[in-house]
């Protein structure tokens, strides 16, 4: 294989709509054989950033959220773009997690899981879109099929 | 893979232990957060989740459990965790939930373990 593989789906901002956005990454993923988990983490990765999408870009029930997957040899990309509030993910604040359970907020984990499970995320607002791409590569031993021991 | 969260549960003398399978994501984990909380409403103050057959969480998911913790820690209780698969810690260390929940290697050792650690 040369070059990449691109996949693109565009879905209605609703919750309804998760599982095909994440079905449609990870089904990529899988035919081109990336390690399980590579495939937990995309998935993961995928999930968070379209749930916030869908709960916070638009108006509820309404809006469209795109994702445009891309696979290569050493590589998987997927951008994610909405046409909602402009919203840099990356601008938030990391969370405490040093407080004990009273003190720990409910929620704020999505994007510092994002940015620890990608090895990169980048992030535009342009022509009145959020563009949000996250990739992970391919490492160095990571095999087809290799078992996701930690 | 399971796109559905299994919810069930088995009381193991007062100890209610709380099954979840599958997939615990947006949409599926206002399942378990309605379960946690009728255990906690109708009085129990010890909970047990048995995670051995989740495959997936995010944020969602850790954001139920987290509350159940809350609720409960606020009226002297606790909520225990056990059996995370490799991927599912991952989550929980760099959420730093490791840090906050009793976790257990099975539910043998959660139901014997003392309930604050």
């Amino acid at each position: 294989m040369t070059g990449g593989v691109t996949r693109r789906l565009t879905v209605p901002a609703t919750l309804g709509h998760l599982e095909a956005l994440t079905g449609m990454v990870t089904g990529l993923l899988k035919e081109h054989g990336f390690p399980e988990k590579t495939i937990f983490e995309m998935d993961l990765a995928v999930d968070e950033a379209c749930t916030n999408i869908i709960r916070y870009a638009y108006t509820p029930g309404e809006g469209e959220v795109t994702l445009e997957c891309t696979v290569t040899p050493t590589s998987a990309t997927v951008c994610i773009i909405d046409s909602g509030h402009p919203f840099d993910p990356l601008a938030v604040e990391p969370p405490d997690l040093s407080g004990g359970v009273e003190d720990r907020p409910i929620g704020g984990l999505g994007v510092h899981l994002i940015r620890n499970l990608m090895d990169t995320v980048t992030y535009e607002y342009t022509g009145g879109k959020n563009i949000l791409c996250m990739t992970r590569f391919r490492k160095p031993g990571e095999q087809s099929g290799e078992s996701d021991h930690l | 893979m399971s796109t559905i969260l299994q919810v069930a549960e088995e009381r193991r003398g007062d100890v209610p232990v709380v099954f979840l399978k599958g997939r615990m994501d947006a949409t599926t984990s206002p399942d378990a957060e309605a379960h946690i909380n009728r255990l906690i409403d109708g009085g129990d103050r010890q909970l047990v989740v048995d995670l051995s057959g989740l495959e997936y969480i995010s944020s969602a998911g850790l954001r139920v459990l987290l509350s159940g913790l809350k609720r409960l820690k606020a009226s002297g209780g606790m909520l225990k965790l056990t059996a995370l698969a490799p991927e599912i810690q991952k989550v929980f260390d760099i959420a730093g939930f490791n840090r906050l929940f009793p976790i257990y290697r099975n539910l043998d050792e959660a139901l014997g373990a003392d309930a604050a650690r």
